[in-house]
């Protein structure tokens, strides 16, 4: 080992001094951060603080280091190599596997348009991570047998009846029987993540005499538009099930006209249009703003939950959860309150209640986090709830917030007893919001079912920019919930409309009869959020389902209205809902789009673009020029610049998927 | 051998143990003057560290004062298990660690960067070119092999302490030179 000279000794060499003022500059910050220090410890000194408690999370900085130090018996780690995979092998075996990830076992059948029928063969193994096929145009034949897609958990059971009512639609595709559930995803389409989504079945035409009434549950998540976006700008085509055409609606803010007063939240604005893509119907556009109440009078106990597991350690993750934290606390004032646990890798309790005023310290805590290790089972959600009651604020909002980029392991593992502890919590008055970092691992089924049972939004962060939509521009509506369990319900009438189709909202579909029961959970409107719905409508006589042979002739009763749009909601900390009515009569028709305004023209442009993106089986005749167009003109002011991203975006999905490669 | 040697030139602020040690004791209870004097006794180690580590003035002046913060943030958690010394040079570590994973995020402009400055500053500092090739060298080590070597022959510790500060056996940090060395013999 020995040189002659040893080439390590010029190491020896001195740098050079450090320049006074960088100097100065240091000691400064140290000084100031010192006396942060000691400015905290004080305050937190009357409440009992063991200042042991600041050692451990000093040191959990250093956690590879002190491991290292315990020297551990080669045993141990020789049982830690026997157990982790064991473990491992459990984890995705058993109970925490998202459905979507076990195979798929019985043949699925699927009626093709032409009536061929796809048989994909048994035990056919889902891959979450289908290779990317060669972009050479594949017969869709093809690609019906050879990929199963990666997503088939159990429908909701309100889906399964509706599709089990076939009404004799001969639908392209979808909806034979439960495993039509599935649908293909074509073999371009090149999904680079380990994402797994839910999959659905497109809402369907349904015919106004037979089914007159649609009742659905109000849906303000935008985690589909978010991710679709990051997958066109990376130059991937998301999977169908990840585009949910009323959260790409719904991420859009319109101008619609606001409530007046909190006692009645929302105001609801109906209008009817042609629709873009099909000369024969109409949409029927429902929008709602909810209520804003000033922000600085509302007071919130907020308790984030972040996931620090190994995966975390990404930049577009935990650093710009850091960052995205940064901007909500700027929200925030001294009559609110914020705390930190973290799960998964170091679990703890990071930060205690802390008035948010108090930013030096609650930034500090934050700065300690340090994604690592790996997805360590930890009481994580029992402790954040257990914060949450303990700085239980009456009156104001009271709200877990889980931070991941799709690690569940919470504590509970049993995905149905997690949701049934984050409902039961939600009568106590607790929400629970999610925010879905980095891609790769997101569950975004998990995550939507988390946040609905929490009464809260999922959102997914994918950047700076949408950080700040999230928790600057919408904060309201991330946090303050104005009004709980909307439901909508629409009554046809059958003399004036012939068929109607719910565009989107298929994840959120309620019966009938859920519509007066007060038990029935459903989607919460946030302060100051837009919701909007759009039916597609046959008007009577242009209908393309025939009429019954030997059906009873319809007796069309009332007037001249379309419709008539029921509204239920519930007032925060209410569990008696409110009924609001309006009806759709022939003065809210306007017979050219322009005329109904730029925010339906935008609404149409959007829906088309999502239809068209998931080959829909609907309005998929319109070419990305004339969407492009519609969207131009229902710009508008766009003052976030929303707008102008979404027509970016429409170039970029007319390039990986030109006009003609999804008609059929 | 070396570690003996070293052992015996190792010398972590070697003047007035039992100063460092009440202002320590000070700083933690919160006395902000002997805070001060503290951090104005490690300022330029904790520089010259950085700069070592980086071998870039600008980043390890922003590391430096990083490392200050931290001190300040830090101190009335340091339990005395270990010399504070071997605390500061681990807190400089990390700093360092995380300076060059937020550098390497900050893409490639960065490195192109890095390529270019290293050089400059040790043209003031260093006059033989393979000394500049060897730090460089060292520079692009792995990070522990790095690390092992810097604190050994660099900052002139001993093997043990440079364990202590590392979080390793004293073997292992041995056993990074060695590994150093081999690496180093194919570079320079």
């Amino acid at each position: 080992m020995n040189h002659d000279t040893d080439p390590f000794e010029s190491l020896k060499a001195v740098p050079p001094a450090p320049r006074p003022e960088a100097r100065a500059r240091a000691l400064a910050a140290a000084r100031n951060a010192f006396d942060a220090e000691q400015a905290k410890k004080s305050a937190a000194a009357p409440k009992g603080k063991n200042p042991g408690g600041r050692l451990m999370s000093i040191f959990a900085s250093f956690r590879r280091i002190s491991i290292m130090d315990m020297r551990l018996p080669i045993g141990t780690a020789a049982l830690a190599l026997l157990v982790l995979p064991l473990g491992v092998q459990l984890y995705t075996s058993t109970a925490l596997t998202p459905e979507s990830a076990r195979p798929v076992q019985q043949p699925a059948m699927r009626a093709d348009a032409d009536g061929e029928v796809a048989v994909a063969p048994e035990g056919l193994q889902a891959t979450p991570r289908p290779s990317p096929a060669p972009a050479a145009e594949m017969a869709e034949d093809m690609v019906m047998a050879e990929s199963a897609p990666a997503i088939a958990p159990a429908p909701p059971a309100s889906i399964l009846n509706r599709a089990k009512q076939a009404d004799g639609m001969a639908l392209p595709i979808g909806g034979a029987g439960p495993q039509g559930m599935v649908m293909p995803s074509p073999g371009r389409m090149a999904e680079p993540s380990g994402d797994s989504f839910a999959g659905f079945d497109e809402q369907r035409l349904k015919v106004a005499a037979e089914e007159p009434v649609s009742t659905f549950s109000l849906d303000v998540d935008t985690a589909s538009y978010a991710y679709t976006r990051r997958m066109l700008e990376d130059g991937y085509l998301p999977d169908r099930d990840a585009v949910r055409i009323e959260e790409l609606i719904n991420y859009f803010p319109y101008d619609y006209p606001p409530a007046e007063s909190a006692d009645t939240p929302f105001q609801p604005d109906v209008k009817v249009f042609p629709t873009p893509w099909n000369e024969k119907t109409q949409i029927l556009q429902i929008g709602i703003k909810g209520f804003e109440p000033v922000l600085a009078d509302t007071r919130s106990n907020l308790v984030f939950l972040i996931d620090t597991s190994g995966s975390m350690d990404e930049p577009d993750k935990l650093p710009l959860l850091k960052r995205a934290f940064g901007l909500l606390l700027d929200q925030l004032s001294g009559n609110d309150t914020v705390s930190i646990v973290t799960y998964a890798g170091s679990a703890g309790i990071a930060l205690e209640p802390t008035s948010a005023d108090n930013k030096a310290r609650i930034m500090a805590a934050l700065d300690q986090l340090y994604a690592g290790g790996s997805t360590a089972g930890a009481e994580g959600i029992e402790l954040a709830y257990s914060l949450a009651e303990q700085g239980k604020i009456e009156g104001g909002t009271n709200r877990v917030i889980l931070a991941t980029d799709g690690d569940f392991n919470v504590g509970i593992d049993d995905p149905e007893k997690l949701k049934h502890f984050i409902s039961d919590k939600r009568r106590t008055g607790i929400g629970l919001s999610v925010l879905g970092f980095g891609r790769g691992n997101l569950d975004d089924a998990t995550m939507q079912a988390l946040a609905q049972n929490g009464n809260g939004n999922a959102s997914y962060i994918a950047n700076f920019a949408e950080a700040r939509k999230v928790l600057v521009e919408e904060i309201g509506g991330t946090l303050h919930t104005i009004a709980g369990d909307v439901k909508v319900q629409v009554e046809f009438n059958p003399a004036r409309i012939a068929e109607y189709r719910l565009i989107g909202y298929e994840s959120r579909a309620l019966n009938r009869e859920d519509f007066n029961n007060d038990a029935v959970d459903a989607g919460e409107v946030g302060a100051g959020t837009s919701v909007t719905a759009l039916y597609e409508i046959t008007p009577a006589g242009a209908g393309q389902v025939d009429p019954l042979r030997y059906g009873t002739a319809s007796a069309p009763a009332g007037g001249d209205e379309l419709a008539f749009l029921k509204l239920r909601y519930k007032l925060p900390g209410s569990d008696v809902s409110q009924l609001l009515e309006v009806p759709v009569t022939p003065e809210v028709v306007y017979d050219d789009i322009a005329d109904a305004g730029m925010d339906a023209q935008f609404a149409a442009a959007v829906a088309a673009f999502g239809q068209k993106l998931k080959s829909s089986a609907y309005g998929t005749a319109m070419d990305w020029a004339e969407i492009r167009a519609l969207a131009q003109a229902g710009r508008g002011a766009d003052e976030g610049g929303y707008r102008a991203e979404f027509i970016r975006l429409l170039d970029m999905a007319a390039l990986l998927k030109p006009d003609g490669s999804a008609s059929r | 051998m070396h570690a003996q040697m070293m052992g015996l030139t190792a010398a972590p602020p070697p003047d007035h143990a039992a100063l460092l040690q009440t202002l320590v004791a000070r700083a933690r209870n919160g006395d902000a003057a002997a805070f001060s004097e503290l951090v104005e006794t490690h300022y330029d180690g904790i520089y010259r560290t950085a700069w070592r580590w980086c071998g870039d003035r600008h980043d390890a002046e922003d590391i430096a004062q990083e490392v200050c913060v931290k001190l300040g943030q830090a101190i009335a958690g340091f339990d005395g298990r270990s010399a504070f010394s071997s605390w500061v040079y681990r807190i400089t570590l990390n700093a360092v660690r995380d300076w060059q994973r937020a550098g390497a995020r900050r893409g490639r402009h960065a490195d192109a960067y890095a390529e270019i400055t290293p050089a400059d500053q040790q043209a003031e500092q260093e006059e033989a070119a393979t000394s500049r090739q060897l730090w460089s060298a060292v520079r692009r080590l792995p990070e522990k092999q790095r690390d092992a070597v810097l604190l050994v022959y660099a900052e002139q510790l001993s093997h043990a302490e440079a364990a202590a500060i590392m979080g390793i056996r004293e073997a292992t940090v041995s056993f990074h030179v060695h590994e150093a060395r081999k690496t180093l013999r194919v570079l320079l």
